[in-house]
């Protein structure tokens, strides 16, 4: 046959293909994967790979299946090198065939070796079954590519469909998830099984949408209402970090703040130590205008973690919310914490922590699910990072908790305290209770006497003024000075290289 | 390798700024004139744009408007001390948006067929285009008149049919639009 | 030099101090703990520093701190302003007993004109037009058929021992009251003990009207006229005007000579503020007498030039009242809008924080009374009027004019008010026609009202601005950052680690 009609026939099928599929999936509020990929790259850059790939021989085809249900390549994100791999529910369902896999593989491979980061963009029925352990393996070898290439490629996926059974974990294991709402899915086991199993009436939405997941499960990093703003969100994501963990942080162009509103932080933190306040509004005037994009937004919200800018710069933020939970830390927090702070540490993002902590949450149900277990899991994190940290206290910095976090003693670069922070070993009303034990059963007016030993504690020990004395806090400064200090700050540790002592890996308390 | 996707990137300065009461507003932010809301050129100034203000003017009427909540695409703006709160959509999240809530009017495909038999003289509009009502999307030589084919609601252009010299019979599928009308 | 503590906080605290240091007295202030860096600190001449624990009540509440406040520092005068003290009998009677000029009328008469009862059978007695009703206790629902035929529906029914709106009922016609007086007298018999019940005419869409009298401690008294404060939300008045467009000048006069006629009977001096309630008709009735200086005193010395506050001082002094009822000249007409931080598209509901910035008018016809400034914090502990604009004009209908002016010109950023709401007011037509009453609220104002198409096509415009910038910030293929090189230190490090 001539080669130059094959060319050209298998080209008009695929076109048709994409007809097909145009049709299909907006019939579902959903783009196809060429269109997915379109809006994640700048416009023709998108170098596909394998493009004509078809499934095992095995398989009956109804219709054209070129690229075996999924699209892989190579384009770029405001100019910068990103791979990816696209699932093509059109196909088969997208269902993961050994052809498909390999194609997976192959994009995952490249991007570790050529230092760029992967995005998948997942919208598949989960393994090819036709295909049996050929497509078990295929999950292997993608589940392998994503431990590879942890901690020196960013890795992002976006889940635009269904991600069920053994296909979860290949996301899982990625640096962020993103999903839609109401058009996406993750599961381990479907509604039908939780049906046959253990009776119980479950939707697919119920069980693994996207809100379940950002809200409860804290699986995906962030939920959309649609694939447009959550394809987006990768752009806007990658914008903040860097390709690999060697190359240099990017550095935004704009570089706007808000200078009036600085003034506006030496009142932001009330007299009354029980009154909460918003943490994000102090982290929106420091930094950048509009540059904190906050991650895990609607889960474990005691503790706030994201990205921001500062003069232009990329930093990592974890700040306790006392608008939540009064901001102490629970299971949920320190594992949302920990894992935000090892990104940065992986990939050399600098740490600002804001301090407001009463303590580690009380309780039989957090004691009994481990917040031993899983608090240290933050506080492991925080003793391993070697990039650049800085702790902000801007109240309270009780106990173990202040240790926790970022302290000096665990190897913070720079803490500083605002003028309200109280800084001891507990809080008042429960520290004079023990110190002062025999002179509140003797006392005749207790609530008296309790009221004065309380302004005494706050006056003689809970001052950071008394922190500062003793070197435990480097200074004290005003709330509206706080920004320019942290540019300084950051700069004097911009060249900060350290190392742990060599070893395989550590053991992270999991 | 690569084929005519419908998705294009230049369509995007079109947004819709939904209210909670319901109504929309069409917005379209030409690069360098003035805004166009539901289809009608505005003669508003931008006067400035800082922190979370931004200030226009409109017939000799200042408005300092204050953006005091962004939660992704719900955006909340004071205006004179009174709140208005929207849902931003792009055209695409527009149109799946009202797949996914059918009930809440859908989005309707206005196909554009010929009238009558006759010849394509020139395509005016590539798919993905942004296309107002009425505006112009080709023209048809029929009955030796050439005759301009314009578009029957404000969409977006989701296929072509045919091409400069093509013949049509009557009846015959032009063009596709999305439409973005309620 | 006397000393004047002016025992309140906000506008008010300035607004006194303002007086008080026209007549040549030191002011002072107190700090507490709720408000540390409240603007009306800086303008007194001496502040007392408090202590105070933030879960007990506030300072300007506790008469017996206060007074002994003011004898540690040698106060020969207490403003009580209004709210908080200025209402308390024992506070009076704790200041004048240890020494000290309580500035406002003796404690009896400010026990007397709190309780209800003891006031309305001083006015009965004075021969001011009270609401029709019994006379005393109806135990019986056929007698109270009876009373209310002959004084017409709709009537309210009351319990004698009641509060808080049990054994209450509204009855609209003469058929159901059998039903409604037995469910309220069960009602008040089960919650108060006592089931007596008395009937009063119900005014269904009242106006509410006050007399400004000013009388000294010799036994004159003179009156200011009459302000309309009819416009309330939550029985709070938010827009007062002088005079008042719902009165005949023939009921004017007679309201003026009856309000001097009560005050002079009952001996009252200081300024002071008797409340009228005007039914549809045009009726009026004696409602209540109030014993302070009042939130919207300013629209009354906008109109006739005085300054009261100085005037209840030095009555306070002992002083005569040089001036007499005909030297008093009103002159155009004045509006207060009141600047709460409320947000009147939700409600009301109360918002704290900080004012990020405040802009007021300014004008020779605009007064701004203000409690606070850019960065000022609002804090839960009060109540959410931060400031009051008063707007003169020649006649009401320049008056709204210009009120309309001074409020778009109002800007604040950081919290919502109800200045918003205040432009409705004004723009609508009951208040423009002057038929609006104390049911404006409930029965005509929507939240809706508070918007304007132009201003929603704005807003429209600057979220998708905002939005929009984003958005093609980041789907755009220009690069919005620049790479740095790194420093060859940490290169290296970076690669032998």
């Amino acid at each position: 046959m001539n080669k130059r009609k094959v060319f050209e026939q298998r080209l008009k099928s695929l076109q048709n293909m994409e007809e097909i599929a145009v049709q299909k999936q907006h019939l579902k509020a959903k783009l196809t994967a060429r269109e997915r990929l379109n809006i994640l790259f700048d416009e023709g850059s998108f170098f596909e790979l394998n493009t004509f790939v078809e499934p095992a021989k095995s398989i009956k085809k109804t219709q054209n299946a070129y690229g075996d249900g999924v699209v892989v390549g190579r384009g770029l994100v405001q100019g910068r090198s990103v791979f990816a791999y696209a699932q093509d529910f059109t196909v088969m369902g997208g269902s993961l065939g050994y052809a498909h896999g390999m194609k997976i593989a192959k994009v995952q491979e490249m991007a570790l070796k050529f230092g760029s980061p992967c995005v998948g963009l997942i919208d598949s029925g989960g393994a090819r079954i036709q295909e049996g352990i050929n497509s078990l393996s295929a999950y292997a070898r993608i589940f392998k590519n994503n431990v590879q290439s942890s901690g020196i490629i960013p890795q992002i996926s976006v889940i635009l469909g269904p991600a069920a059974g053994g296909a979860v974990y290949s996301p899982a294991m990625t640096d962020f998830v993103i999903m839609t709402n109401k058009t996406s899915y993750m599961f381990v086991t479907g509604p039908d099984v939780v049906k046959e199993v253990l009776n119980q009436d479950i939707t697919m939405d119920e069980l693994g949408g996207g809100n379940v997941h950002a809200e409860k499960s804290g699986v995906a990093h962030f939920v959309f209402e649609d694939e447009e703003h959550a394809i987006i969100q990768v752009r806007k994501l990658l914008s903040y970090l860097p390709l690999n963990n060697f190359d240099a942080l990017p550095v935004s162009t704009d570089v706007d703040f808000n200078e009036d509103r600085q003034e506006y932080l030496n009142k932001i933190v009330p007299d009354d130590p029980n009154r909460p306040y918003d943490m994000k509004e102090i982290i929106n005037t420091l930094v950048d205008n509009n540059s904190f994009l906050e991650i895990h937004e609607k889960f474990a919200q005691n503790i706030v973690v994201g990205f921001a800018r500062l003069e232009g710069k990329t930093i990592g933020i974890v700040a306790n919310q006392p608008k939540a939970m009064a901001g102490t830390l629970d299971i949920n927090a320190s594992i949302k914490g920990a894992r935000f702070v090892r990104f940065c540490d992986a990939f050399n993002i600098p740490l600002l922590v804001l301090e407001d902590v009463p303590g580690f949450l009380p309780g039989v149900d957090q004691e009994h699910t481990g917040i031993i277990r899983n608090g240290s899991k933050l506080l492991y994190a925080f003793c391993e990072a070697t990039v650049p940290r800085i702790t902000i206290i801007t109240r309270k910095a009780y106990g173990g908790a202040f240790v926790v976090m970022n302290s000096l003693g665990i190897g913070g670069d720079f803490n500083f305290a605002w003028p309200t922070a109280e800084i001891a070993v507990m809080g008042p009303a429960g520290a004079i209770k023990i110190v002062n034990r025999a002179e509140l059963t003797a006392a005749t007016d207790r609530e008296k006497l309790e009221k004065e030993l309380i302004e005494k504690y706050k006056e003689e020990i809970a001052n950071p003024f008394k922190a500062e004395e003793l070197g435990m806090i480097d200074d004290v400064i005003m709330p509206s000075e706080t920004r320019r200090i942290l540019v300084t700050a950051f700069d004097i540790l911009s060249n900060k290289q350290y190392s742990q002592p060599e070893r395989k890996h550590g053991n992270i308390p999991l | 390798m690569a084929t005519t996707y419908v998705y294009k990137r230049d369509a995007t300065r079109l947004f819709i700024a939904m209210r909670d009461n319901g109504s929309r507003y069409k917005i379209y932010l030409p690069k360098e004139s003035n805004p166009i809301i539901n289809g009608k050129e505005k003669d508003i100034f931008f006067i400035e744009h800082k922190n979370n203000f931004s200030t226009f003017s409109m017939n000799d009427t200042l408005y300092r408007c204050e953006i005091t909540q962004r939660d992704q695409n719900r955006i909340v703006v004071k205006v004179n001390g009174v709140e208005y709160k929207f849902s931003l959509e792009s055209i695409f999240s527009y149109l799946r948006r009202n797949i996914l809530n059918k009930d809440a009017g859908a989005a309707s495909d206005n196909n554009i067929r010929s009238q009558m038999p006759g010849k394509i003289v020139d395509i005016f509009m590539s798919e993905g285009d942004l296309v107002n009502e009425g505006e112009p999307i080709l023209s048809l030589e029929a009955m030796k008149m050439q005759n301009e084919i314009n578009a029957s609601c404000n969409g977006v252009i989701r296929k072509i049919h045919v091409v400069p010299g093509q013949s049509v019979m009557q009846d015959e599928l032009l063009v596709e639009i999305a439409s973005i009308d309620v | 030099m006397k000393k004047i503590l002016i025992a309140n906080r906000n506008e008010i605290a300035i607004r006194i101090i303002r007086s008080a240091k026209q007549l040549g007295l030191t002011t002072c202030v107190i700090h507490c703990n709720r408000e540390p860096d409240a603007l009306y600190l800086e303008y007194a001449d001496e502040i007392i520093y408090v202590k105070e624990d933030l879960t007990g009540k506030p300072i300007f509440l506790n008469p017996e701190a206060i007074v002994k406040l003011a004898l540690e520092h040698q106060i020969d005068m207490i403003h009580p302003g209004y709210g908080f003290l200025s209402e308390n009998p024992d506070f009076a009677a704790l200041c004048e007993a240890n020494g000290i000029i309580f500035v406002g009328p003796s404690p009896e008469l400010i026990r007397n004109m709190g309780i209800k009862t003891i006031a309305k059978e001083m006015a009965a007695r004075a021969e001011m037009p009270l609401v029709p009703g019994s006379p005393g206790a109806i135990t019986d629902a056929l007698l109270a058929k009876e009373f209310a035929d002959k004084i017409g529906y709709p009537v309210i029914l009351k319990a004698s021992a009641g509060g808080g709106g049990r054994g209450m009922r509204i009855v609209e016609k003469p058929e159901t009251m059998e039903r409604h007086f037995k469910s309220a007298h069960e009602e008040a018999l089960a919650a108060f003990g006592n089931g007596d019940m008395f009937i009063e005419k119900y005014l269904v869409n009242p106006k509410h009207l006050e007399f400004q009298i000013l009388g000294d401690k010799h036994g004159n008294v003179i009156h200011l006229g009459e302000r309309e404060c009819s416009l309330q939300r939550k029985h709070q008045k938010i827009v007062e005007e002088a005079p008042s467009a719902s009165i005949s000048d023939e009921n004017r006069v007679k309201m003026g000579e009856l309000a001097v006629k009560f005050a002079k009977s009952i001996g009252y001096y200081s300024a002071g503020t008797i409340e009228f309630i005007l039914d549809e008709d045009g009726e009026y009735y004696f409602m209540e007498m109030n014993t302070r200086i009042q939130v919207e005193h300013p629209v009354t010395e906008m109109i006739t030039g005085t300054d009261l506050i100085a005037w209840q001082i030095r009555i306070a002094l002992g002083e005569t009242l040089t001036l007499k009822q005909e030297d008093i000249q009103f002159n155009g007409w004045a509006i207060e809008c009141r600047v709460n931080t409320e947000d009147p598209q939700n409600r009301f509901s109360p918002q704290t924080g900080f004012i990020e910035k405040i802009h007021f008018p300014h004008g020779d016809h605009i007064r701004i009374e203000t409690g606070v400034k850019d960065f000022s914090v609002v804090t839960p502990y009060f109540d959410s009027m931060i400031a009051k604009i008063i707007v003169h004009g020649e006649n009401r209908e320049d008056c709204i004019r210009k009120t309309l002016t001074a409020l778009n010109d109002f800007s604040i950023s950081g919290l919502k008010t109800t200045v918003p709401f205040c432009k409705t007011v004004l723009r609508s037509k009951e208040f423009v026609e002057a038929t609006y009453t104390t049911r404006w609220v409930d029965t005509v104002f929507a939240p809706e009202m508070l918007e304007s198409e132009d201003e929603a096509m704005m807003a429209a415009l600057a979220a998708t601005i905002s939005y929009a910038k984003e958005y093609l910030q980041y789907s755009s293929e220009s690069p919005m950052f620049k790479s740095e090189s790194l420093n060859v230190w940490v290169l290296n490090k970076r690669i032998n680690k």
